[in-house]
């Protein structure tokens, strides 16, 4: 069973299609990106899936239940941060999760422990007593990624986590990220920053003007829209030779030089690009780099969605 | 039980804002600011007026208004900023998404004002009867007015939680803090009017203040905390879910308990007129949560639909209480309906009585009742029909909600107008068909009646096909329940 199952989910606001017809899965332990530009539908979906919207059609089961039919259900698998965490600046951190603990149900030694385990995980125990006005904004959101773990949710909905965050305090946010899903949950993050999606997540989600694009692995997105691969390679002769050879060569395209080398476009099966190499050795050319190179998920975004705004 | 075992019982919004209280300057001013003012205004009188015979009411007095202020001023602004900081601070979804209903978040803010209007009580009130030792001022008087005050700032903190969740916009919120600073004050003038009553005019608790004062004061204090209660409850609910029920049944059980004091009341009267006049007089209250309550969006929301009582008879009972536009103009008939069976009946029991029997509620009263009534059905079930279109959003429910009022005002007023521009004799002076009062009150209006109650009916004939939809959509509600119920006793989900 997925642990977070999106389903024909349509959202209007008026005469705007926010969300139309989308469906996507995120199995226990996988990362999904979310990735779309500005007004693509992410942020309500999120939200609809955290039970903060409703959808004109279409439904989100956590974990099987259905956020629809039993909101509150659905909502104690669910650990939901936004992009805009309510802080009470006067609170101290412990103060501030000892509160959402309580909101939650969490009683007792149950609480406690669980507020000194999450502050742990975070590594702000040290910070416990420190009032939350005076935190960085890279210790606001760990605190709040806190806060929605303390109620051991099985699906976490992370809308744009590492925005506003300094590297560090990415690396940081990446590597508790990945902790969450070797803990066997099913995470959905957002974010603007694909690089750092790239090295977070198991799959992607694209969406743009409401409408999804692409779903699946990082791989596997990116096969389904390559039609070539781009090959960079570097010859002891020179690029001159290099370019001239290419161009003799079938199934070679869109030769230009890059740096000291040449970079050509192959569509074909890696048996016929091997055979592009052993022509250039034949034709007396000394290769020191033959690199195909996959595409990164800036190119894959870049080639699936088109800016469109609304 | 421990002190820790106890804190989890213990309202965790109720925890969160006393912990941020404590560390708030705000609270560590005012607080200290507001007593040193009121202990040197005490001692600043108590000298000036050293040489008269009974100074408790000249020191009582100002230490008493300050504590109104505090009371009515401070606490409730508080209350309204802690209920506004939700929204600006973006951690109103985090508590959504809690296992905290809206009722124990509203339940939370208020506890947290009551705190804080007991740490001023529990400063003030040795002062207040520290006056009972100057002669003058009696300790049952001191004791009444402190507890009528709290209760007071009890009631006003609700609306300001009430009113800070009316709008997330800063701007609305700022005119809606305007608008609760003129409320506070008209409290604090009253306030300070009964307390001269008391002390200074000797017209003290048992002497010029009746049983029936203290039960109107009472009731007109709880019965406003409890609505605005329910309506800031309803405030931080989700749209999809049920916000107007609570409010619907705590309006009608109000209006019940109304009924029922003033029947008491009216039990040693000898004038059917007071009957209908107080039927009239409910009828116009009601008709003022009836607006809101009519000009919401007519479909049922889709987490109340998952509710809806799944037995027909209990589902066809509960559909007025429902949300739903169609819903709240059925709600206002039931109201309408409820008043209408009071006055009959208290009408009937003053008519049992061998001397008040020429008094009943006779034909001609309930002529004019209802034709007074009609207008308002008019108003209520007739305008919002207008304004159907547009109540689907929240901006055009914003709209239809001033438009019914000011709608009601312009067929009372205009006609005036034109009857003083083109010289229609009477009309200038609000004698005209479309002025309730003029219809009910003056003997040359019987005919007009008999047109008012016709109107009214037509008003309703209209909205007929919108109240069957409202029922039916409950009814399908429950039919899709009942299956569902029905396939989970069948295959187990």
């Amino acid at each position: 069973m997925l642990a977070l199952e999106v389903r024909g989910l349509t959202k209007r606001f008026g005469k705007l299609v926010a969300v139309d017809d989308v469906s996507f899965g995120i199995e226990r332990g996988r990362i999904t990106g979310f990735i779309g530009p500005n007004g693509a539908g992410k942020t309500t979906t999120m939200r609809i899936a955290a039970t903060l919207e409703l959808p004109d059609e279409g439904d989100v089961l956590l974990d099987g239940v259905s956020v629809l039919d039993d909101p509150r259900g659905a909502r104690s698998k669910l650990g939901f941060m936004p992009d805009s965490y309510g802080a009470y600046p006067s609170t101290t951190l412990w103060e501030y999760l000892d509160f959402f603990a309580r909101a939650y149900g969490l009683s007792g030694d149950v609480r406690r422990r669980r507020v000194a385990e999450v502050l742990d995980f975070t590594s702000l125990g040290p910070l416990r007593e420190k009032e939350m006005g005076a935190l960085s904004k890279g210790l606001k959101q760990r605190l709040c990624l806190a806060k929605t773990l303390l109620h051991d949710p099985s699906v976490l909905i992370l809308d744009e986590p590492a925005a506003g965050l300094d590297p560090r305090a990415r690396v940081e946010l990446r590597e508790l990220v990945r902790a969450l899903a070797g803990m066997g949950k099913a995470i959905l993050v957002s974010s603007h920053i694909l690089t750092e999606l790239a090295e977070m997540c198991d799959g992607i989600a694209v969406i743009e003007a409401g409408k999804l694009k692409a779903t699946g692995s990082v791989s596997d997105v990116t096969r389904g829209i390559q039609v070539a691969t781009p090959v960079f390679v570097r010859v002891l002769e020179g690029p001159d030779r290099l370019e001239r050879a290419l161009h003799e060569l079938p199934g070679v395209e869109r030769v230009r030089r890059e740096a000291e080398g040449v970079v050509f476009e192959h569509a074909g099966t890696p048996e016929a690009l091997s055979s592009v190499l052993a022509a250039l050795v034949a034709a007396g050319l000394r290769p020191v780099e033959f690199t195909p190179r996959a595409m990164g998920l800036e190119e894959v975004f870049l080639s699936l969605t088109e800016g469109k705004m609304q | 039980m421990s002190a820790r075992a106890r804190s989890d019982r213990l309202n965790p919004v109720l925890l969160k804002e006393v912990r941020q209280a404590l560390r708030s300057r705000t609270f560590a001013i005012l607080f200290p600011t507001c007593l040193a003012v009121a202990v040197v205004f005490a001692i600043g009188v108590l000298v000036d007026r050293s040489q008269v015979e009974n100074p408790g009411p000249s020191v009582f007095m100002p230490v008493f208004v300050i504590l109104e202020i505090a009371a009515l001023g401070l606490v409730p602004f508080s209350a309204f900023q802690s209920m506004a900081g939700e929204w600006d601070e973006g951690s109103h979804d985090l508590l959504v998404l809690s296992h905290l209903s809206p009722g124990r978040i509203v339940l939370g803010k208020l506890l947290t004002a009551s705190v804080e209007a007991g740490l001023y009580f529990c400063a003030f009130l040795p002062l207040l009867l520290f006056t009972f030792l100057l002669r003058g001022v009696d300790v049952r008087d001191v004791l009444f007015l402190v507890v009528t005050l709290y209760v007071a700032s009890m009631a006003m903190c609700c609306v300001a939680l009430a009113a800070a969740g009316l709008s997330r916009l800063r701007f609305l919120r700022v005119v809606l803090l305007a608008a609760l600073a003129g409320l506070g004050f008209g409290a604090l003038v009253v306030g300070v009017e009964l307390a001269e009553q008391f002390v200074e005019r000797g017209r003290g608790f048992g002497t010029g203040f009746s049983n029936d004062d203290l039960l109107g004061l009472a009731f007109t204090l709880v019965g406003t905390g409890l609505v605005a209660f329910m309506f800031a409850t309803t405030r931080i609910a989700h749209p999809e879910d049920d916000r107007s029920g609570a409010p619907r049944v705590a309006f009608t059980a109000i209006l019940v308990a109304a009924l029922a004091v003033i029947g008491f009341g009216l039990a040693g009267s000898v004038s059917q007129q007071d009957v209908y006049q107080w039927a009239a007089i409910l009828a116009v209250c009601t008709s003022i949560p009836a607006i809101f309550f009519a000009t919401e969006a007519d479909r049922l929301p889709r987490r109340v639909r998952a509710n809806v009582p799944a037995n027909t008879v209990w589902a066809i009972l509960a559909t007025p209480f429902l949300p739903g536009g169609g819903r709240g103009v059925l709600w206002y008939l039931v109201q309408l309906a409820l008043i209408a069976v009071w006055a009959f009946v208290v009408s009937a029991g003053l008519a049992s009585s061998p001397d008040l029997h020429m008094y009943a509620w006779d034909t001609v009263g309930a002529q004019r009742w209802f034709a007074f009534v009609s207008y308002f059905v008019i108003y209520v079930a007739g305008f919002s029909l207008l304004c159907l279109r547009i109540t689907d959003r929240p901006g055009g429910r914003l709209v239809a909600r001033l438009a019914l009022p000011v709608g009601a005002l312009l067929t009372m007023l205009l006609p005036a107008l034109i009857g003083f521009v083109f010289g229609i004799r009477g009309w200038e002076s609000m004698k005209h068909p479309f002025f309730p009062f003029w219809t009910v009150f003056d003997k040359d209006a019987a005919p007009v009646r008999t047109y008012a109650i016709l109107c009214g009916l037509v008003a309703l004939g209209a909205s007929t096909p919108r109240l069957v939809r409202a029922v039916s959509e409950v009814l399908a509600a429950r039919r899709v329940r009942a299956a569902r119920a029905l396939e989970v006793a069948t295959h187990g989900g």
